[in-house]
C-alpha cells in the first residue's frame, strides 16, 4: 500500500545513506536488491477490510462538527422505510411524514511504533531498513484496521447469532444456507464478498470433481487454489490473519458499491510516514486518521466451519 | 547471545507536548460498550482527568478505593483523553499518564481542599459515588496527588493537582 511521506527540514540526510542516495539518483534497481539483502521474518498482508469496504477519502470538508467537541465526525444518512399499496382509483396511498435514520462514522488514530535510531548505528545496516520498517509499519496499521473491523464485526453477530451465524462443513450447502439467510423473509441483503482465511480457502482444494466439476478440479490441481477468484460464484477476500480473524470461520458481506448495503470507511489521513532528525537521533513512524462504520447490522453472516 | 537479539527496548510513549515529564502509555479500556444497534459508535464512561488502574489483564478500569485491586500500593494513571469523545468511543483506548505532570481536573469528591493536602482516588461506597475521582486521602490510603497551589477554582470548578511519578505508600 503506498503512503505519504513527510519530514522535517533536515530530515533525510542521513537516513540509510545507502538507500536514500541510490533512490535519489534513479537507482531504484539497486536500492530494491540491496533491500533484497534483508530477511523477512514473517508475511505481512494489506488490510483486508480495505477490500471489504473500498476506503473513501475524506477532507475537512466532509466533517460534520458538534458544539460539544472539536473532534470529527462524518454523519450519514441511512435509508428510510417506505411501503406502497394498492387502493380504489378514489382512492390514496397512506400519507407519512418521513423520516431518515442516521449514523454517525467517529475516527480514531492509528500510528506505529515509533521508530528511533543514532546515526551511527543505523549506518551499520545494508539493506534500507527505513524502507523495511515503514513498509512493514503500514502492514502492521492495516493489522489494526483489520482488529477494529473484526471486533465490530463480532460485536453484530454476538448480539443476533441466531439469525447471522450459519454452522457447518466446507460444503456448498453451508454456503447456500448462509447466502439464503442472507436474503430470506424481511432481510432481502444482497451477497457481496465473501471474506475467508487463506488456511480455510485451501480448504477448496478438496471439493471433489462430482461437486465443482472436471474442470475447476483440474485447474485447482494445476494451479492451486490462488487461481481461482470465487468460490460459488462469491467473490472471494483470502487473508493470513489468524491472529485476528478466526481460521474457523468465514464471513459473507453485502457490497458497498455500486449501492452502499454495508458501512463506510473513511480515511480523513491515509498512511502517512513522518521522519525528523534531531542531532544525530533520527525517528520515524507512520500514522493515519481513519473511520470504520458498519451502519447495516443484517448485511452480513458469518459461517462457523465444523 | 548476540547484543541484536537481546530483547531489551524502551517503549516509553512520547509524552504529550504539554506534559514533557510524563510517563505516558495507553491502556485499553475494559468491557468497553458495544457499538449501538444504528452502527454509531457507543460513548464509554471514562472522562479525562479521571484516575484508572490497570485489572489484572493489563485493562484500565476506573480505580475504586474499596477495590481490593486498587489498596496500596497500586499504579494508578490519569486519563488525559477519555473514551466519552468521539475518538475514545470508536478506538475504547485511553490515553494515560502515570504522573510528572501537573492538570486541572472536574473529577474530584466535591469538598474543601488546602493546597498541599494530600490525594487518593475515590471509592463506589462515598455518597455521592467518587470511583475514579480525586479526595482526600485518608489514614491507610495510598497518596495519589498533591492539591496544587490553585487548590480548588471557586468559578471554575477544576482541582489543581499535582502527580509525581511512582507508587507512594500509604499515609500514615
Amino acid at each position: 500500500m503506498a503512503y505519504n511521506v513527510e519530514t522535517s527540514t533536515h530530515s533525510a540526510q542521513f537516513l540509510n545513506k545507502s538507500f536514500i542516495s541510490k533512490i535519489e539518483g534513479g537507482q531504484t534497481k539497486e536500492a530494491v536488491e540491496a533491500s533484497s539483502l534483508f530477511i523477512r521474518e514473517r508475511l505481512r498482508q494489506a488490510a483486508a477490510v480495505r477490500e471489504v469496504i473500498i476506503p473513501q477519502g475524506v477532507t475537512e470538508e466532509d466533517i460534520d462538527r458538534d458544539e460539544s467537541t472539536d473532534q470529527p465526525k462524518i454523519i450519514i444518512d441511512k435509508e428510510p422505510d417506505s411501503s406502497a399499496t394498492f387502493v380504489q382509483f378514489q382512492g390514496t396511498g397512506r400519507r407519512t411524514w418521513f423520516k431518515g435514520p442516521r449514523y454517525s462514522v467517529r475516527f480514531g488514530k492509528v500510528e506505529s511504533q515509533r521508530f528511533t535510531k543514532s546515526k551511527a548505528e543505523l549506518m551499520t545496516y545494508r539493506s534500507d531498513i527505513r524502507k523495511i520498517l515503514s513498509d512493514n509499519s503500514v502492514m502492521d496499521m492495516a493489522d489494526e484496521e483489520d482488529r477494529k473491523f473484526y471486533e465490530l464485526v463480532a460485536a453484530i453477530i454476538a448480539a443476533n447469532p441466531s439469525v447471522q451465524r450459519t454452522s457447518g462443513p466446507f460444503q456448498s450447502g453451508t454456503f447456500k444456507t448462509a447466502c439464503q439467510a442472507m436474503l430470506t423473509g424481511t432481510r432481502k441483503r444482497p451477497i457481496g464478498k465473501l471474506l475467508l482465511s487463506k488456511e480455510r480457502y485451501m480448504d477448496a482444494l478438496d471439493l471433489p470433481a462430482t461437486s465443482v466439476g472436471d474442470e475447476i478440479a483440474k485447474r485447482h490441481f494445476d494451479e492451486g487454489i490462488e487461481a481461482s477468484q470465487k468460490l460459488w460464484g462469491l467473490p472471494v477476500v483470502t487473508h493470513v490473519k489468524s491472529d485476528i480473524y478466526p481460521t474457523d470461520k468465514g464471513w459473507i458481506f453485502s457490497p458497498t458499491s455500486p449501492n452502499n448495503f454495508l458501512g463506510n470507511f473513511f480515511t480523513l489521513q491515509d498512511a502517512t510516514l513522518f521522519i525528523k532528525q534531531e542531532a544525530d537521533i533520527i525517528s520515524f513512524w507512520t500514522y493515519e486518521y481513519i473511520g470504520i462504520g458498519l451502519a447495516n447490522s443484517l448485511s452480513m453472516q458469518e459461517i462457523v466451519f465444523s | 547471545m548476540s547484543i541484536l537479539t537481546s530483547g531489551f527496548d524502551v517503549i516509553t510513549h512520547d509524552p504529550p507536548e504539554n506534559a514533557k515529564a510524563a510517563l505516558a502509555l495507553v491502556l485499553s479500556v475494559y468491557n468497553p460498550p458495544a457499538v449501538s444497534s444504528s452502527g454509531t459508535p457507543t460513548a464509554g464512561t471514562i472522562p479525562a482527568g479521571s484516575i484508572v488502574v490497570m485489572n489484572s489483564t493489563g485493562y484500565a478500569i476506573p480505580a475504586d478505593n474499596d477495590a481490593a485491586t486498587t489498596n496500596a500500593p497500586v499504579l494508578m494513571f490519569i486519563t488525559i483523553d477519555g473514551d466519552m469523545d468521539y475518538d475514545g468511543s470508536f478506538v475504547h483506548k485511553l490515553t494515560c499518564i502515570q504522573g510528572g505532570i501537573e492538570i486541572l481536573t472536574p473529577q474530584y469528591f466535591v469538598t474543601t481542599y488546602a493546597p498541599g493536602a494530600m490525594l487518593t482516588c475515590g471509592h463506589a461506597g462515598s455518597s455521592p459515588v467518587s470511583t475514579g475521582k480525586f479526595r482526600a486521602v485518608g489514614s491507610g490510603e495510598q497518596i495519589y496527588g498533591v492539591v496544587g497551589p490553585r487548590g480548588v477554582n471557586a468559578t471554575t470548578g477544576l482541582l489543581d493537582v499535582i502527580i509525581p511519578q511512582g507508587i507512594s505508600p500509604a499515609s500514615a
